[in-house]
């Protein structure tokens, strides 16, 4: 090579300025003959000159063609030789400047397609994942669609059932107040009925005591009234006895004859007042016996009565006595309805919150059905979408593919 | 004018001329027989003596006269050794001889005496003493001849 360049000084330098030194020293020469030969031999300085520029120039132009189609080819593991600075050199130092500077991006294309290429694959399942989820999400949305639906439905009935709970605890609370106020008046009434009754006691009392007495005084009555139908019945018999003592009389007088006609008129007489005696004691002996028997019947009545009167304050007594549970009772009652009153009261004051609670609920459960129609119809949006991502995808992946078996033909 | 004790015996009435009695008393206890005999109730103490009560009752076709009897008609001698037992004394009646009809007589019955609407059977006591030595000797004799029985 040093050769070469020497050679090439020689024939470029040294050559021209020898024939100039020779020309000018050749002074027979004609003027015109000396500037042809001048630019004969410059033509021919230049022209050897030109050749061996153009070789050298050729063969390290050459070795830059080889590695420029080497570079074609895609083979980017070739150094540049770089020899001197001139153009050439400094064409040379340029190409191998650009073909590290294309090895480099070679490489990093090469690795940003393989990221690029797992990416894509990534992404390409990915995308097949979330195509498979959102296609699941759309059909769980859809469920929770449905179920938004069935929700509204459901609490539709819940606020209409919010309204009859609402309206039946309101009469529940009116119901309540009338029920404490008809216990109030309960209460009163029997602690009315406890005084009533205690009244009616000590007045049973009192009408035992009379009935006691009247009984006492019927059963003297009685008593007399027996002692009259036994001191009728011995004028009963004495008028009886009077009567056969009559007929005696008149039997003997028959027996006397014509002597004892005087005696049969008496006798006679006597035998009709005997039966007259007779009549009246037994009209004295029936009306005895009849008041007798009615006295008996008022004993018996009397006794029956003193008993009834016994039993009454008795069972005035139990009333009472019940009146006054019963008076406890209602005022228990009374008490416990007041408090019925007051929890319904709260009750249909709660049941209105709810109300307007469910109501409240009715309104979100309108609005999340609406939503999640929306939420819906965006899934199946965002599913199409995905869809048209993965095509997306599975067309990047195929040119990522195509790109890294282009980047592959690199040599590096 | 005669008079006629007049007593209720069963639904029927039976009188005894006031002549022909000698007392009337309250029934006494009575004794009974050894054996039934027809028309004879039992026998009675009255004043020292013994007298025979009849059964006034079946002589009238009426059933026996138990214990209802409160009276004693005590006939007058020489039959007051007889006795008839009766509930009680009716009335006593005036007694007129022709009101008597005695197509009712016959056994111990002298006739009908009219009583108001109905009438009284009165008691012929020789025909009672008669009738009942009959009916003692049909009882001894069971077929005295010509008489079946004593009524």
């Amino acid at each position: 090579m040093k050769l070469k360049i020497g050679l090439a000084f020689i024939v470029i330098v040294f050559l021209p300025l020898v024939f100039g030194i020779v020309l000018d020293n050749l002074t027979s020469v004609g003027e015109w003959q000396a500037m042809w030969l001048k630019i004969f031999a410059g033509i021919l300085v230049a022209a050897f000159s030109a050749l061996v520029v153009a070789e050298v120039l050729t063969r390290r132009l050459q070795g830059l063609a080889e590695v420029s189609r080497l570079l074609a080819e895609g083979d980017l593991s070739r150094e540049v030789p770089v020899s001197g600075r001139d153009e050439v050199g400094l064409l040379a130092e340029s190409i191998g400047t650009m073909v590290r500077n294309l090895r480099d991006i070679v490489r990093q294309v090469q690795a940003s397609t393989a990221l690029m290429y797992d990416a894509v694959q990534n992404l390409t399942v990915s995308t097949h994942e979330v195509t498979a989820s959102t296609a699941e999400i759309a059909g769980n949305i859809q469920n929770i669609a449905k179920g938004a639906e069935t929700q509204v439905a459901s609490v539709e009935r819940a606020v209409e059932a919010t309204q009859r709970v609402a309206a039946a605890a309101e009469a529940i609370a009116g119901r309540s107040r009338s029920a404490e106020e008809r216990a109030t008046a309960s209460a009163g009434r029997a602690a009315e009925g406890v005084r009533t009754s205690e009244e009616a006691a000590r007045a049973m009392g009192g009408l035992l005591v009379h009935v006691e007495t009247s009984a006492s005084e019927v059963r003297t009555f009685q008593k007399h009234s027996m002692e009259i139908q036994s001191l009728v019945e011995g004028i009963s018999t004495l008028s009886h006895q009077t009567h056969i003592l009559a007929l005696n009389a008149a039997i003997e007088a028959a027996r006397a004859g014509e002597a004892g006609r005087g005696f049969a008129v008496v006798a006679e007489e006597v035998r009709r007042l005997a039966e007259s005696t007779r009549e009246l004691a037994s009209q004295i002996a029936r009306l005895s016996e009849d008041i007798t028997g009615r006295t008996q019947q008022v004993v018996h009545r009397m006794d029956q009565m003193e008993e009834t009167a016994k039993a009454a304050k008795e069972k005035t007594g139990a009333v009472s006595e019940a009146l006054a549970h019963i008076r406890a009772e209602a005022a228990e009652t009374r008490e416990a309805v007041r408090q019925i009153s007051e929890e319904a009261a709260a009750q249909a004051a709660s049941a209105v919150s709810l109300k307007a609670a469910v109501e409240e609920i009715q309104e979100v459960a309108t609005e999340n059905a609406a939503g999640t129609e929306e939420v819906s119809a965006a899934t199946e949006e965002t599913t199409a979408s995905m869809e048209e991502i993965s095509q997306q995808a599975k067309a990047l992946l195929d040119e990522s593919n195509r790109l890294r078996s282009l980047v592959e033909k690199f040599k590096l | 004018m005669e008079r006629m004790v007049v007593a209720p015996i069963g639904g029927k009435h039976a009188g005894w001329l006031t002549g022909h009695l000698s007392e009337v008393r309250p029934m006494p206890p009575l004794t009974p027989l050894p054996e039934p005999y027809p028309f004879l109730s039992g026998t009675a103490f009255l004043g020292g003596r013994v007298v025979t009560v009849l059964d006034t009752f079946p002589l009238l076709g009426e059933a026996a006269a138990g214990e209802s009897c409160r009276l004693l008609l005590r006939l007058a001698p020489p039959l007051d050794h007889l006795a008839f037992p009766i509930p009680s004394i009716l009335t006593v009646l005036d007694y007129e001889k022709l009101d008597l009809r005695e197509e009712g007589a016959g056994g111990v019955w002298a006739g009908l005496y009219p009583f108001g609407p109905s009438w009284v059977h009165l008691v012929d006591p020789p025909a009672v003493s008669r009738e009942l030595a009959l009916a003692m000797a049909h009882v001894l004799h069971p077929h005295p001849p010509g008489r079946e029985d004593a009524s």
